[in-house]
């Protein structure tokens, strides 16, 4: 290869896409590096702190697209304490310095400022595109920034965010000559939007292919906006009220009918009952179908509505569909390929589902690949029957609410259902635990789970064997968090080697120790090993024999961290 | 399923106490042996079979004592069932036995409590065996039945879909207090619960709580506290007068709690012991962090209280 010209070489790149290829690419020779570092353009950072912004900017000059991801993953569940960190500030204002033409930016699980997106905003002319998953920090004065100085903005897309309303009118501010608008998401926010300015948007934005609207926006409005946009492929509801035998209701019904484009639906934050009947002549359309944020749904309905989706692919729902409902998709949603379901309260709901329901998908829908599932109870037989008829699991990720539940037939642990899934699904790439489980699970985790990714413990294991056989087992771990198990010391010292190969390490409520992961520090230079002190007593000093209570780990070039608040010791 | 499950449960445990194989005293042996047994290698498949059929008659899990603070889908049974220490409990101990079992479900409501805020604060020990001591041993005592303190961020799921919930068809989601908050041990998964704090005002000798997971603002906050003291205020003023209006005191609004202008303005102390202006820091950012609120005569506020109030005002309309 190397006889060819340097064009000829770029020319053959730009057909590499993906960034694991890419970063193949990288390593093959020196002029491959060089050739490869010029012409990329989209790159993806899992951890903001491996590597520093300005060390970025000098490898890849024609960056693009930049994914970024802060905080651990068990962030989402309130146990990393506020302020740890994931600022956005420094990335952008590196970039901002520099002359990359940034035209999309991604970020999940980091603290974005208002001022943050009013520097984005102004740096970049071709921004086009601004995805925020799971963030905070901001409110809608940096949205307003955004949608008034993006001028070619082509995506706002707000999942699952914290944001701070203000009351002022963001939506307004996306200019006249905006036009160029693909994608909208605001589902996430609170506050009432202009749904004046939000329907002239609509209508200047001929390209517009997806739209998720809050729940402020009423059901006349949607309606208007349906009418406007009949181009719209993926639409997420807002409120979805109304009388049936109102006259806004038989005209929404009307609209509904002309917007043959939508294959993806979501939302419907604020329902009544027996409205949902005027979605029936889509629903055969379907092809994703997220139901997770419509609590007022019941289950009767839920399924009445499902017999109508027979196209889905994508189904996130609440358990108040019941095994029995869930019986209904398998009868019916024979292309299904992710299932989700949440449970619609956090510890119980009478109606819930079982290992039935799993069960009744798998025999239906041998399409499966991903699976997150929560429910009461799971046994072992169930998992086992699963694994047979689902060989093409690539994520399972299983939540038996009550923590430690055994199987309740027979009483024993989970181990041989989850052993059945690891040796089935080759391809397993992520994997979350629960129920009970002995060190057995984690022996054949190591034993089969050849692709394994990422997987998530919690209270389970006996030992500190349990640990070793996943860390010498699964050799393309890349994240690992774990809570609430023992496993101490000697499990995370045998191979401290192994973390420099994985992206992060999380354990929590485990039983390792300060003087533990103070060697781990010293051994491996190249690990930021962040123990959290929450103690509330100003001077207490970590003994070496105290055990950690949190623990996050993670291999980094960028040295120790210089934002990390005053509880975070960085070993 | 839970209820079936618990209901079964108990007829159960009541049964054990009767039956004589040698669970029984297997279980007895256990109850009164709670410090390490010795001895007993935990050898994995050994161990198993015989665990498992204690942990039948245990029912409990450690995520079961959820249930109590499970709002609207519990059932009426008023003894919920308590986890028990888990196989798992023994061997973070290092202690090769199997925990007790409790015999009665009053044990368990209270052994439970105190082992699952250790499972929070963590001393050296995850469980303690002495309190399940104190509850085996005095077996009648059902002592204070203290509400089991949740497990922080158990189930998995994000705060996000945590309040979906309870605000489905009505007003929008209350600002997520427990959304990567934990200051400190204590657990903070307040889903289904609100977050009543105290709140004291000037010249009003009895205190209120308010609830600030109802509201998702400083405005709406503001105005709550407004209402609260209102009439509490005039029927203070009035009293505080020797009554010698015959009418109630006309109740005036209270208002500017949060811009230094009005007669009152609202503070809060922190979880560190701190007093604080409501209003420096988003709402989420307050709400996980107060512990208690006041509302101060403005007049009374010290020098630099107001000082920074009156700066935070000129950022304010500086920003604006």
């Amino acid at each position: 290869m190397n006889y060819f010209p340097d064009e000829v070489i770029e020319h053959i790149f730009d057909y590499v896409v993906s960034h694991r290829d890419r970063n193949a690419l990288s390593l093959v020779c020196k002029s491959w590096y060089r050739i490869e570092r010029f012409t990329r353009q989209r790159v993806f950072i899992g951890n903001c702190y491996s590597i520093t912004p300005e060390r970025l900017i000098q490898r890849f000059p024609g960056l693009k697209s930049l994914t970024l991801k802060g905080k651990p993953h068990f962030a989402d569940f309130s146990l990393v304490p506020y302020d740890w960190g994931g600022f956005l500030c420094p990335w952008i204002e590196a970039l901002a310095k520099s002359r990359v033409g940034l035209e999309e930016l991604r970020l999940k699980r980091m603290v974005v400022s208002d001022e943050s997106l009013e520097l984005l905003s102004r740096s970049f002319t071709h921004f086009k595109s601004l995805v925020l998953v799971s963030c905070e920090g901001f409110t809608t004065d940096g949205l307003a920034a955004i949608a008034a100085n993006c001028r070619f903005l082509r995506e706002l897309d707000l999942q699952e965010n914290e944001v701070e309303d203000h009351k002022g009118q963001w939506l307004s501010c996306f200019p006249d000559s905006c036009t160029s608008l693909v994608s909208l998401n605001f589902a996430c926010l609170k506050g009432e939007v202009s749904l004046g300015a939000l329907e002239r948007l609509v209508a200047r934005s001929p390209n517009l292919k997806s739209l998720k609207l809050n729940r402020s926006v009423p059901l006349d409005a949607l309606q208007r906006i349906m009418m406007r946009a009949p181009q719209l492929a993926d639409l997420g509801i807002g409120s979805f009220v109304h009388d049936p035998d109102s006259e806004a209701y038989i005209r929404l019904k009307n609209t509904i009918l002309k917007c043959k484009s939508i294959t993806s639906l979501s939302g419907f934050l604020e329902v009544a009952p027996h409205c949902l009947a005027a979605i029936y002549p889509i629903c055969p359309n379907l092809t994703s179908l997220n139901l997770s944020y419509a609590a007022g749904i019941q289950g009767s309905e839920l399924i009445k509505l499902i017999r109508h989706c027979g196209k889905l692919q994508r189904l996130w729902i609440m358990d108040c569909i019941g095994d029995k409902g869930l019986g209904v998709v398998a009868m019916t949603c024979k292309d299904l390929q992710e299932l989700r379901v949440f449970p619609s309260a956090p510890y119980g709901n009478p109606a819930a589902v079982t290992e039935k329901g799993l069960v009744a998908i798998s025999m239906g829908c041998p399409k499966l690949h991903s699976l997150l599932y929560f429910c009461h109870q799971m046994t072992n037989a169930a998992l086992i029957t699963v694994a047979k008829n689902c060989p093409n699991f690539i994520r399972f990720r299983l939540c038996i609410l009550e923590a430690l539940k055994p199987d309740p037939d027979t009483l024993e642990p989970l181990d041989e259902g989850f052993g059945a899934i690891v040796q089935s699904c080759r391809r397993l790439r992520r994997l979350s635990l629960s129920g009970q489980l002995t060190d057995q699970v984690f022996l054949y985790i190591g034993m089969y789970a050849e692709q394994l990714e990422m997987l998530s413990i919690a209270f389970a294991g006996e030992s500190d064997k349990g640990m070793l056989y996943v860390l010498n087992g699964c050799k393309k771990l890349r994240k690992l968090e774990i809570r609430d198990c023992p496993f101490g010391n000697m499990a995370l010292l045998t191979d401290v080697g192994k973390y420099e190969t994985m992206r992060s390490l999380w354990m929590s409520s485990c039983e390792v120790t300060v003087g533990a992961c103070k060697l781990l520090a010293k051994k491996m230079p190249r690990l930021n090993v962040e123990i959290f002190n929450e103690n509330e007593q100003e001077d207490c000093s970590l003994e070496d024999g105290q055990r950690v209570e949190k623990m996050y780990l993670y291999r980094t070039l960028a040295g120790k961290r210089k934002d990390a608040p005053e509880y975070v010791w960085t070993l | 399923m839970d209820e079936r499950s618990r209901s079964e449960a108990s007829p159960q445990l009541l049964d054990l106490m009767n039956r004589s194989e040698g669970k029984c005293s297997e279980e007895r042996k256990l109850e009164l042996r709670l410090g390490p047994p010795g001895g007993e290698e935990w050898s994995h498949s050994g161990k198993m079979k015989k665990s498992n059929t204690e942990r039948e008659e245990s029912l409990l899990s450690l995520g079961c004592f959820s249930h109590a603070i499970l709002n609207g889908f519990q059932s009426k049974d008023t003894t919920p069932p308590w986890p028990s220490y888990h196989n798992k409990a023994s061997s973070f101990l290092q202690f090769p036995s199997t925990p007790p079992v409790m015999g009665k479900e009053a044990l368990a409501s209270q052994a439970c409590c105190p082992k699952v805020v250790e499972l929070q604060n963590n001393d050296t020990k995850v469980f303690s065996p002495s309190s399940a001591n104190t509850a085996v041993s005095q077996p009648n005592t059902s002592q204070k039945r203290t509400a089991p303190a949740p497990v922080v961020g158990w189930p998995p799921i994000r705060s996000f879909r945590k309040n979906l919930a309870s605000s489905s068809n009505s007003k929008p989601p209350p600002e997520s207090s427990q959304h990567n908050e934990v200051a400190g041990k204590k657990p903070v998964d307040n889903y289904g619960k609100g977050l009543f704090v105290k709140i004291n005002m000037d010249g009003v000798p009895i205190g209120r709580k308010v609830d600030l997971n109802a509201y998702d603002s400083y405005e709406n906050l503001s105005s709550a506290v407004d209402e609260l003291f209102r009439g509490l205020l005039a029927a203070q003023r009035d009293s505080s007068a020797g009554g010698a209006h015959n009418k109630v005191e006309e109740e005036k609004a209270i208002t500017g709690l949060l811009d230094g202008k009005g007669e009152y303005t609202l503070v809060y102390e922190d979880n560190e012991g701190d007093r604080m202006l409501v209003g420096d820091v988003p709402w989420h950012m307050f709400v996980s962090t107060v512990k208690r609120l006041r509302v101060l005569k403005s007049s009374e506020l010290s020098a630099f209280t107001l000082g920074s109030k009156q700066e935070k005002i000129a950022l304010d309309s500086a920003m604006k």
